[in-house]
């Protein structure tokens, strides 16, 4: 008996030796073999690679003035992965901050697959909301706050759809981006110069390398790896004139419409108004849906650049088209008069009528732009013909983009005999149309922005492609890129066509009996033109085009007020506000101009 | 009997493993504990004060004459076992027959009720096989009566859930059966019965065979099921030889789960490197050595018996839970013994060495059955 049961005392000892043994074993396999292959994997567990993310670059008018900057901000926001209970936290700390639950709770969802990204619930949050956060850090779990730079517009709504905003990047821009460095949700430009510019503005996020727990809290950072610093964007300064800016904004008071000022030797866009605006910094964090509903539904659609993206009838404004049109193909001359102007004029079966019902009478080409003649120009055009008069429209850079640095641009409509096939079917329309072309009304939409190219070009024989953009700079102030002009001559335009047109310009401001009178101004000559565009929806368009100083022109504006009425009393005086102001300030007031005063 | 001194090699060993214990449940719980309980020795004063109890526990049973676990004692133990089992089920009678019902809270504690019952029944075995030793290769009489109460056992662990104790239980008892000299036939027999049962207790319960086919697939899921094996084999291995210093872990940064109960040893492995590691192992080899020699020296049948029970008992939650630690063995909850924060699995092991300790007072009588 005894014996037996030492026989099992050493077989279990033996069984217990031989499983420890393989204990033994395994262990040395694990720590001595493959101890480096699993220290390299531990050190990958508790080191985190984190984004610092790079401020965007500043925005600066042409004259060094900060349109945009950054400041500091809190932000509260989630880390996923350490959620206790989705539910419970998205229901507190929406009341906690005055959140909409469900908005929460969604964002928290679509999410979840990138447990490790933080999730921005409110940017730029209150001293209050940080403190309610920071206080009850054990009931939020994975609530954090923390300092991110928010773009700041120290110029308020100035300028606003020039500049465009920011917002974070959405789940499919992100999967478009991924490979250029995109972290989920980061900022990224939408609108405007923010999204034209962006690759100079984003500048590079840096890195730094955070030893953290297995809820990826930061326990230190750790040097020894190197960490690349975040690097600023480049700051842009633009074309645009703030003061002149603020001046035409000013100008339009409650109006709605657009306004554009270029240098027309360059294409440098001076102002660039479009009304009503809208407040940029509304987007720079999360955008509050109600927010971005009511700017999205509000009829007078705020986001609108109105610059760029709305068509107009020019009205006419236009009229210096078929003008050209006629001199070039030497079909008049100054000296020609028509039938003259009786208040309508009858084509076919049908009056068409000129905006003065008394008539103009019998007037020469000069004077039929100063006073704006619709009967001259009815039959101007019709001695001109579509094909011709839709030819120096484009030549004249309406009808198509300007080619300007911006997203978003339309490019405005100029009929063709091909066009108007495609809409009546062929031979279903008549020459009434080319009637209504001639004095800037049917089909035919342009957008400010084209108009105010069409002015300068018509003011210095160049047509130039028009840009925001003067330079870009690094943070230590080297000049990384300053795009050259892009003028080309107006080739298809004679000198003395243009001279002629300019005369009748300055006529129209100046002249006895010219519509533009208001525009007149008292230490240097404007040439331009005043259009009323007839609106089915209510109140006339109106529409001015001038430049200045008619002799050496150094600026070119085109203004639409919407249902403003007649052009020459609401949008010349605008217009003359924004010349003046220009030329007061500008060097390019030179002594010459001053020699022509009255 | 002669009066003999106790066997201070194994009180060493213990000592020792206690000790280490300790210091490591600090190291590897000061993060939990602080995250947690916002004290980072929350867990240490807790295991403390347990420590106070088992090792009085420990004394007053190295103090008493083993051969009074037996009789009544022995099935009063038996019979509050089978309570307490009972009671710890309750929620399962009460309609939430999901729930978890491993542990009944008392005061600050929880007590779990199948560690009482794996030491309550290696003592009513020791006692209740010595009894019928006559009878002992008879089925009906000798090896039947037994089994019952195993399977009872068995059956009320298993539906806590706890596979892990039942299996380790069904293993202890199965070698003292085989110690006390239960025909091979029979154990064949009870082995062969088992395996359906484990097997459906696996396959039918999904977490379990999640468990299990995770095991045999090691390299897969691992932020998922195989999380803590993986994250448990980075501490291990992180260590090297020399490990990276005492209270310098990184994983127990709640990388690991539960690093100061299932998986503290992969803890130690990761601060005490491979010379530590080993040292542990080591320990408990010892620990085994002496309680086999104790076993073997017992003056009777029921010493013997018994002893070799409470031995083979450590060496199984010493093996399982290291194995695990390992990824040997699929992931269970068994604690490792004398070094594991818990308080039921340290007061009963620290009760073992206790009898054991009791037993070997008694050794050197050479006893003839």
């Amino acid at each position: 008996m005894l014996q037996e049961r030492d026989v099992k005392r050493r077989y279990l000892l033996g069984i217990a030796v031989f499983l420890f043994g393989i204990l033994g074993v395994r262990l040395f396999q694990l720590q001595i073999i493959r101890g480096a292959h699993y220290f390299d994997l531990s050190e990958k567990n508790r080191i985190r690679v984190v984004s610092v993310p790079a401020p965007r670059g500043l925005i600066y008018d042409r004259n060094g003035l900060i349109f945009v900057d950054n400041r500091p901000s809190y932000t509260i926001a989630i880390i996923p992965f350490q959620l206790r209970n989705l539910g419970k936290t998205a229901e507190d700390i929406s009341l906690a901050l005055d959140l909409d639950k469900q908005n929460v709770r969604r964002r928290l969802e679509t999410y979840k697959r990138r447990p490790y990204e933080k999730i921005r619930l409110k940017r730029d949050a209150g001293v209050k909301a940080v403190a309610i956060v920071e206080e009850n850090r054990y009931e939020l779990p994975g609530v954090i706050c923390q300092v991110e730079p928010r773009r700041n517009y120290p110029q308020g709504n100035l300028a606003g759809h020039i500049l465009g905003y920011v917002g974070e990047l959405s789940d499919k821009e992100f999967a478009r981006l991924r490979a250029k460095g995109y972290l989920p949700a980061e900022t990224l430009g939408k609108a405007g110069i923010e999204r034209q510019y962006e690759e100079f503005l984003r500048g590079r996020n840096g890195v730094k390398y955070l030893e953290v727990d297995a809820f990826g809290r930061e326990i230190k950072e750790l040097f020894r790896r190197g960490l690349r610093e975040p690097k600023v964007g480049h700051s842009l300064y633009l074309t645009i004139d703030s003061q002149l800016q603020g001046v035409a904004t000013e100008a339009f008071g409650e109006h709605q419409g657009a306004l554009v000022a270029i240098d027309p030797r360059t294409g440098e866009i001076l102002t660039m108004v479009s009304k009503p605006d809208y407040d940029p910094s509304l987007f720079s964090g999360v955008l509050d849906p109600a927010v971005w509903d009511s700017l999205n539904t509000d009829l007078r659609h705020p986001l609108f650049n109105r610059s760029i993206q709305s068509g107009y009838p020019p009205a006419s404004t236009a009229k210096m088209v078929a003008a050209i049109a006629g001199l070039e193909l030497e079909l008049v001359d100054p000296k020609t008069h028509f039938a003259p102007c009786t208040g309508a004029f009858k084509f076919g079966i049908r009056y068409y009528g000129c905006w003065k019902e008394e008539g103009h009478g019998c007037l020469g080409l000069i004077q039929a732009i100063a006073q704006s003649c619709d009967v001259y120009f009815y039959q101007l055009g019709l001695k001109v013909g579509l094909e011709k008069w839709s030819r120096y429209a484009r030549v004249l850079g309406l009808g198509k983009k300007t080619g300007i640095d911006l997203p978003g641009e339309a490019g405005g409509l100029i009929p063709s005999a091909e066009y108007y096939d495609r809409e009546y079917g062929k031979v279903k329309w008549t020459k009434g149309l080319l009637l209504n072309l001639a004095i800037g009304q049917g089909e035919i939409l342009v957008t400010p922005l084209q108009m105010a190219c069409y002015i300068g070009a018509i003011a210095t024989g160049k047509l130039a492609r028009p840009y925001l953009l003067k330079k870009v700079v690094t943070a230590k102030g080297d000049v990384v890129l300053s795009p050259q002009p892009v003028v080309k001559d107006v080739k298809a335009i004679s000198a003395s066509t243009l001279s002629l047109i300019r005369q009748a310009l300055l006529e129209a401001v100046e002249g006895k009996k010219g519509t533009g009178y208001l525009a007149r101004a008292r230490s240097f000559h404007v040439g331009g033109k005043t259009g009323t565009a007839q609106n089915p929806h209510g109140e006339d368009h109106a529409w001015f085009v001038a430049y200045a100083p008619f002799e050496e022109p150094s600026i070119a504006v085109a203004a639409v007020v919407e249902a403003g009425g007649h052009g020459a009393t609401a949008a010349a005086p605008i217009v003359r506000k924004v010349l003046a102001t220009y030329l007061s300030n500008s060097n390019a007031l030179a002594t010459k101009t001053l020699r022509h005063q009255d | 009997m002669k009066e003999n001194s106790i066997d201070f090699i194994l009180l060493t060993a213990t000592i020792l493993l206690v000790g280490i214990g300790m210091v490591m449940i600090y190291s590897s719980s000061s993060v939990l504990s602080e995250v947690k309980h916002q004290d980072s020795s929350f867990f240490l004063k807790k295991h403390l004060m347990v420590l106070v109890l088992g090792t009085a526990v420990m004394v007053l049973a190295a103090l008493t004459d083993y051969s009074k676990l037996s009789g009544k004692v022995a099935q009063l133990l038996l019979v509050t076992g089978f309570i307490l089992l009972v009671v710890v089920l309750k929620p399962k009678f009460t309609g939430q027959p999901q729930m978890v019902c491993r542990w009944i809270p008392i005061w600050k504690f929880n007590f779990q009720p199948s560690e009482f019952m794996k030491l309550a029944l290696i003592v009513y075995m020791a006692d209740s096989l010595t009894r019928r030793q006559d009878q002992i290769e008879n089925f009906v009489w000798g090896f039947l009566p037994h089994l019952l109460i195993l399977l009872m056992v068995a059956g009320l662990i298993i539906v806590e859930p706890a596979l892990g104790t039942t299996v380790a239980i069904m293993i202890i008892i199965t070698a003292m059966f085989f110690l006390a000299g239960v025909r091979l036939s029979h154990l064949g027999g009870l082995a062969l019965a088992a395996l359906p049962i484990i097997y459906f207790s696996i396959s039918h319960v999904s977490y379990r065979l999640a468990r299990v086919k995770a095991f045999l697939r090691p390299e897969e899921n691992l932020q998922g099921i195989n999380y803590q094996t993986y994250q448990s084999l980075l501490a291990l291995g992180s260590g090297g030889l020399r490990g990276v210093g005492l209270g310098h872990s990184r994983q127990k940064f709640l990388f690991l789960p539960a690093p100061h109960t299932d998986f503290i040893y992969s803890i130690i492995g990761e601060e005490g490197g491979f010379i530590g590691a080993v040292v542990v192992l080591c320990l408990f080899l010892i620990f085994i050595w002496r309680g086999l020699r104790i076993a073997h020296r017992a003056p009777d049948l029921h010493g013997f018996l018994l002893a070799s029970g409470l031995t083979i008992m450590i060496a199984t939650y010493t093996a399982v839970n290291i194995g695990v630690a390992m990824g040997v063995c699929p992931t269970t909850g068994l604690p490792l013994p004398f070094i594991s924060y818990g308080g039921s699995s340290l007061v009963l092991s620290l009760a073992s060495t206790g009898i054991l300790l009791s037993i070997s007072r008694e050794e050197g009588q050479v006893w003839r059955g």
